[in-house]
């Protein structure tokens, strides 16, 4: 494990850091979670090795099941791990987040970006949806929340997800934003639910582009599509397993009222 | 005398059962059996993810078998109960099996399907309740 300077805990979730750094302004912490179609983590993978970031800290949850730690070049790292590039904060989860962790994780979450003045919540993910196999490129949707957050998500030229449930930690992220004075921006894209979607990763990055202002190429990342599919399927197995608990398949159902 | 000739018909009829029997086992055996081979390499069997989408009309199964070989596919469908069998043209001795079981409304006779970057779709139409 790299030398840890500083520890940060929150209700069983600690954050790491591995030196003393600063995001600069405008500063984005994009968030990718194991969810449907894998899309938050093919994504923030394709980032990761796209910007080459260092890693400067990590997420331990304490309890999380399975219980696992990561291990690069023989040294343990926790299962969340966050990487910085200029303005870039990037969290990436190596398992998806069990339910009873969702509540603190993502208050932990919302409590760091304060502390840190994080300008921009940026979460990236998939919302299953039929249309997936009828449109031939994946429709990107934004849900937002803070007043900044809505002025930027205006220039993208995206269409708002119109009405729908939102399931997960992305979802208390986005109701809690406003309560910690946070800009939450959500990247939804029509998505396969419960199989790898490395092309509905690839639309995502490219409103990620938009949004910040900085060059990601995808050409790679569809390229291996079928590769990435290959190595994620027992991720996405697991993922599929955990959003069963969690009652994600309410998200496919439109909502009751008509108001 | 006579228990002698008894015993060699017993014998006959014994040995003849037990040949019934050996077959009966070696093709269980063979039905059964998960490996096959591929080149020098035994075949791995993988179950590969799938999904399933209703509509009105039909049901719309996606199989998700990255690097498939579509020469080496087959599709068998009997009752409501739908094999699908592929080979990876990338890693060499996997093979894709899968068995699905689908509502008793659809209607295989009618299933079409069609292969798209590593995915395997399968369209069955819904029969019609009178």
């Amino acid at each position: 494990m790299p030398r840890i300077v500083r520890e940060d805990y929150y209700e069983g979730v600690t954050f790491l850091e591995y030196e003393e750094f600063e995001v600069k302004e405008p500063s984005f912490f994009v968030i990718g979670l194991p969810d449907a179609g894998l899309v938050g983590s093919i994504s923030v993978g394709h980032m990761i090795r796209e910007l080459k970031p260092r890693e400067v800290g990590g997420i331990d949850i304490e309890r999380l099941m399975p219980p696992i730690v990561l291990v690069k070049q023989g040294e343990p790292r926790p299962p969340l791990r966050l990487f910085l590039k200029d303005n870039i904060l990037i969290l990436s989860s190596e398992a998806p987040i069990p339910p009873s962790s969702i509540y603190p994780l993502s208050h932990a979450i919302l409590e760091y970006t304060a502390k840190r003045r994080i300008d921009y919540i940026v979460s990236l993910t998939g919302v299953g949806s039929p249309s997936r196999i009828k449109n031939g490129q994946p429709r990107v949707f934004w849900s937002a929340n803070g007043r900044r957050a809505l002025e930027e998500v205006a220039r993208l030229g995206i269409p708002a997800f119109d009405e729908g449930i939102l399931i997960g930690p992305y979802a208390i992220i986005l109701k809690e934003a406003n309560r910690f004075l946070a800009n939450n921006i959500v990247l939804l894209v029509e998505s396969f639910p419960d199989l790898p979607d490395p092309e509905a990763a690839a639309e995502v990055i490219k409103v990620f582009s938009k949004l910040t202002g900085i060059g990601i190429d995808v050409s790679k990342l569809l390229e291996e599509a079928e590769m990435i599919r290959l190595k994620t399927k027992e991720l996405m197995r697991h993922t599929a397993r955990v959003m069963n608990q969690m009652g994600k398949s309410m998200e496919m159902q439109p909502s009751l009222l008509y108001t | 005398m006579e228990f002698e000739r008894y015993l060699s018909i017993l014998k006959k009829t014994l040995s003849v059962k037990m040949m019934e029997l050996q077959n009966i086992v070696s093709m269980v055996i063979h039905e059964q059996t998960t490996v096959e081979e591929s080149g020098s390499i035994e075949a791995v069997i993988r179950e590969p993810l799938s999904t399933i989408m209703e509509d009105e009309d039909s049901y719309l199964i996606i199989v998700d078998m990255p690097g498939c070989d579509p020469g080496s596919l087959t599709v068998n469908a009997y009752g409501t109960i739908v094999n699908v069998r592929s080979k990876s043209s990338v890693v060499e001795g996997l093979v894709y099996e899968k068995k699905l079981r689908l509502p008793s409304d659809a209607d295989v006779s009618k299933l079409e399907y069609w292969i798209e970057r590593g995915r395997l779709f399968i369209r069955v139409p819904r029969q019609k309740q009178h």
